[in-house]
């Protein structure tokens, strides 16, 4: 307000100083014409009296003439006397012409003209008597005194003339310099007025540049301040939320263990809710912790090459049991021109199909969920897809589609009644969408269904160019021994000139019976199993080695199923056969690098299901396993916050023991990855404690609760 | 065969270690299992034992523990004239393979790395006179 007022006070005052500025001008233009026009007058008058004066002489000429002619009787005279009787003539035109315009001039003109017209008269009248020879006669005439008096009276009338045009001039001048001066003092005035104003208008304008300032300064420190608080608030509740999640895994752990033992129905029930219950506080607290993370700048998106179809159908197959349930169908299609291997986050792009997946279902009692993929267009290797979520559930009405990708907010305060959840899933999902750099759009109808479309763009993955731990395929060197069962030649070929690319040792053979001898007698690290083959199939195969009285020397090796795509169902019967993972034909050499490192580095198995046979196996009715995951339960958690405090509080002895305990602990349930966290915790010295023990701590409490799904998914098994 | 009558104490900080522990001497059908959750707690019981007059034949200790260690345990055994015959057994991981050379000198008579594989030791076991399969 103040400062609205103060704009309008400097335009005002800048305005003002302008307009004097303009109105100086004017009025020095205008005096200036003016006083030219004043002093063309004065010219006139002048001009006037030069007219007169000379008019007095041609008459006092012309009287001369005649008296030396009356006096000499020679015609010499006669001539002048002509001469300025024609001028004369002339002189009183002009001198009428010049005075027009003045009255009381033009009466005296005309007083004078016929006083000169009398007195030529008279001339003339002497003369003509001189010239006929009556000088006597024209003598008389002059000696009488007509003529004199007739000059004298041409002289006076004239005088007086003369006398009133120089008043006209005198008058004529001092009122051309009045004015001058007055001119000038107004523009000196209002040039006075008009520097008056514009030094106020500047001083006004300088003190509010110096306000604006400040006020600038003051928003920017107050902006700093909110982002400071909204930082601490992210903080806060990254905090809060581990702290939450560690004792609440304990409580969905025991729960699970619990619910195994021997219940009545109607504690069974109970139990049922009191895990149902801790699952969504779980899932609600992981929701906080991820919008906290992009919240606070701490989410960093992974670019690691990935496989697109088997993380979609991945995706699909975690709620197609889900959708199955409530007889809805899910329809998923994949252009065929969306290259397999893209560069991106490939966990956080399942996060956001999930989300948006566990939506469709769970707005949706009948219909087909739909997954499309297109392509909209490849663009510097780079592929832009549209990726479509559409489901023919209770949809939403527009007023509540605006509020949808707000945090904590749901489209209906009804639907959390309904159908429960809290409200951050698509926040968080548009959050992750705009930071992979695309957008996320929304059309729904009431009744009708809800249908999300995803602008995103990835990087299409380079075939030459795996990065695993950032070692290019080129470095990549896989020491293994690796059989191949293969029946075609050419493929034959393909896989021996890349494994020896990646430097394995490798032996070759047509069919699955050769290649179940050759495991017997054999020492491998892998098999390639190609599905289709004659005889025994990779299928079959695959069981014969898997099978308990299997004759093979390592009954678990790692198989990796070769396959058409195109085949429906190919993947999942080989990998319900056994084989750990699949190969897409036409082979890609990305594709075998990667999945062959990635089961010949014998990536450490989350959850060691060896570990737990065995512990089954120790006692005929299981109760050792369960004691002992139900002590694990129990005590992880606390030793998890141990850690957390140890090295918070920097007591590295304290925190090393406590993972060598833990470390052990581990180990006897199997948590391999857990294991191999909290042993890099306990063997950290130097600067790395300081470095990375918080970074350890939380990955080995991800991984603990990672372990923790598993484990159940284990225990439904 | 009846499996012999023994006293066998089990010496752990670790809750789960202790359990797994017995439960493998369980599955070898080992009986008089006694647990102990750390040095202290020990070296008590050992000492109550031999009072009792049947000290401990097998004593499965712990290397790396808070407050007396596994040595400290297996030296007390080791002094002791009436604990000849008590056979020691260290569990230790694989971090402290160095401090095995001390453990020698005093007469240990064997090693079990953890993560405890069974077989290994049940092998042990046997060799050392308990339990069967």
């Amino acid at each position: 307000m103040i400062q609205m007022i103060s704009k309008r006070r400097i335009t005002v005052f800048a305005s003002l100083g302008l307009f004097s500025i303009l109105g100086a001008l004017i009025l020095s233009v205008w005096s200036g014409h003016r006083y030219s026009q004043t002093s063309e007058w004065r010219n006139h008058s002048e001009e006037v009296l030069t007219q007169l004066t000379e008019l007095r002489v041609l008459m006092e000429q012309a009287e001369t003439a005649q008296r030396g002619y009356m006096l000499t009787k020679q015609e010499d005279f006669l001539g002048p006397y002509t001469e300025s009787k024609a001028q004369i003539e002339t002189a009183l035109k002009r001198i009428r012409a010049s005075i027009s315009d003045n009255l009381s001039q033009t009466q005296r003109f005309e007083l004078l003209t016929s006083s000169v017209l009398r007195k030529m008269e008279n001339l003339e009248k002497t003369l003509v008597l001189a010239k006929s020879g009556q000088h006597q006669a024209a003598l008389q005439a002059i000696q009488r005194g007509e003529g004199k008096r007739l000059m004298d009276q041409v002289r006076s009338q004239f005088y007086e003339l003369q006398a009133a045009e120089s008043a006209l001039l005198r008058e004529r001048t001092l009122k051309a310099q009045q004015e001058f001066e007055r001119a000038s003092t107004t523009v000196m005035l209002s040039l006075f007025a008009a520097f008056v104003l514009l030094l106020v208008a500047t001083l006004l304008l300088r003190n509010e540049v110096r306000s604006r300032t400040e006020t600038a300064r003051n928003l920017a420190k107050a902006e700093a301040k909110a982002q400071e608080a909204s930082e601490l608030k992210s903080r806060f509740l990254a905090n809060m939320s581990h702290e939450i999640r560690t004792p609440l895994n304990g409580i969905i752990g025991m729960t699970r263990i619990l619910s195994d033992g021997s219940l009545t129905e109607e504690q069974r029930e109970q139990l049922q809710i009191v895990r149902d219950s801790s699952n969504t506080l779980l899932s609600l607290i992981n929701q906080l912790l991820d919008l906290s993370k992009i919240e606070s700048g701490k989410l960093e998106l992974e670019r690691i090459h990935y496989q697109l179809r088997s993380l979609v159908q991945g995706s699909v197959s975690i709620v197609q049991g889900q959708a199955q349930e409530k007889g809805l169908s899910v329809d998923l299609a994949i252009a065929e021109d969306i290259p397999d291997l893209l560069v991106g986050d490939p966990l956080r792009l399942r996060q956001i199909l999930m989300n948006l997946l566990n939506n469709a279902i769970k707005f949706s009692s009948r219909g087909t969920i739909r997954l499309h993929f297109h392509v909209q267009k490849v663009q510097d290797s780079r592929i832009h897809l549209q990726i479509e979520v559409s489901d023919q559930g209770i949809g939403m009405a527009p007023e509540t589609l605006s509020k949808l990708f707000q945090s904590f907010t749901q489209a209906d305060e009804t639907i959390s009644r309904r159908f429960g959840g809290t409200g951050l899933g698509l926040a968080i999902t548009k959050q992750l969408v705009e930071m992979m750099g695309g957008t996320i759009s929304v059309e729904s109808e009431l009744g009708k269904g809800t249908s999300f479309r995803l602008q995103l763009s990835q990087e299409i993955g380079q075939e030459t160019e795996v990065s695993l731990d950032s070692s290019g395929p080129e470095q990549l060197r896989l020491s293994a021994r690796v059989l191949v069962a293969e029946d075609n030649l050419t493929n034959q070929k393909v896989f021996a000139a890349m494994l020896k690319k990646l430097g394995c040792e490798f032996t070759i053979v047509g069919d699955g019976e050769a290649a179940y001898e050759k495991l017997q007698h054999g020492d491998f690290d892998l098999v390639l199993m190609d599905a289709q083959m004659p005889g025994w199939d990779g299928e079959k195969t695959t069981r014969e080695i898997r099978a308990e009285g299997s004759k093979v020397r390592h009954r678990q090796i790692p198989i990796l199923a070769v396959t058409a795509s195109a085949i429906k169902g190919d993947i999942e019967r080989c990998l319900n056969a056994g084989m750990n993972d699949f190969i897409s034909k036409p082979i890609s050499f990305a594709d075998l690098a990667l999945k062959m490192s990635k089961w010949i580095h014998n990536e450490t198995p989350r959850l060691d299901l060896m570990a737990l046979e065995k512990l089954k196996d120790l006692d005929d009715d299981g109760l050792l396993l369960r004691e002992m995951l139900t002590v694990f339960c129990k005590l992880s958690p606390g030793s998890l916050l141990k850690l957390r405090q140890a090295v918070q509080a920097q007591e590295w002895e304290e925190m090393r023991r406590e993972a060598h305990s833990f470390k052990s602990s581990c180990a006897n349930v199997g948590a391999g990855r857990l294991r191999d966290l909290v042993q890099r915790i306990e063997a950290l010295h130097g600067d790395e404690l300081k470095d990375q023990a918080e970074n350890l701590i939380e990955a080995a409490e991800n991984e603990y609760r990672d372990f923790m799904k598993e484990l159940f998914r284990y225990g439904a098994a | 065969m009846e499996p012999p009558k023994s006293q066998i104490l089990i010496v752990d900080d670790n809750p789960m270690d202790r359990l797994l522990l017995q439960g493998m001497c369980k599955k070898l059908k080992l009986k008089g299992i006694q647990e102990a959750e750390d040095g202290n707690v020990a070296l008590a019981k050992i000492d109550r034992a031999l009072e009792m007059g049947h000290p401990f034949d097998l004593v499965l200790v712990d290397w790396n523990m808070p407050s007396a260690s596994g040595l400290r345990v297996l030296q007390h055994i080791r002094q002791h004239p009436r604990m000849k015959t008590t056979k020691v057994v260290l569990v230790t991981g694989h971090s402290d393979q160095e401090k095995v050379e001390e453990a020698l000198a005093l007469q240990v008579d064997d090693f079990i790395v953890k993560p405890v594989d069974f077989e290994v030791f049940s092998a042990k076991l046997v060799k050392l006179g308990f339990g069967t399969f």
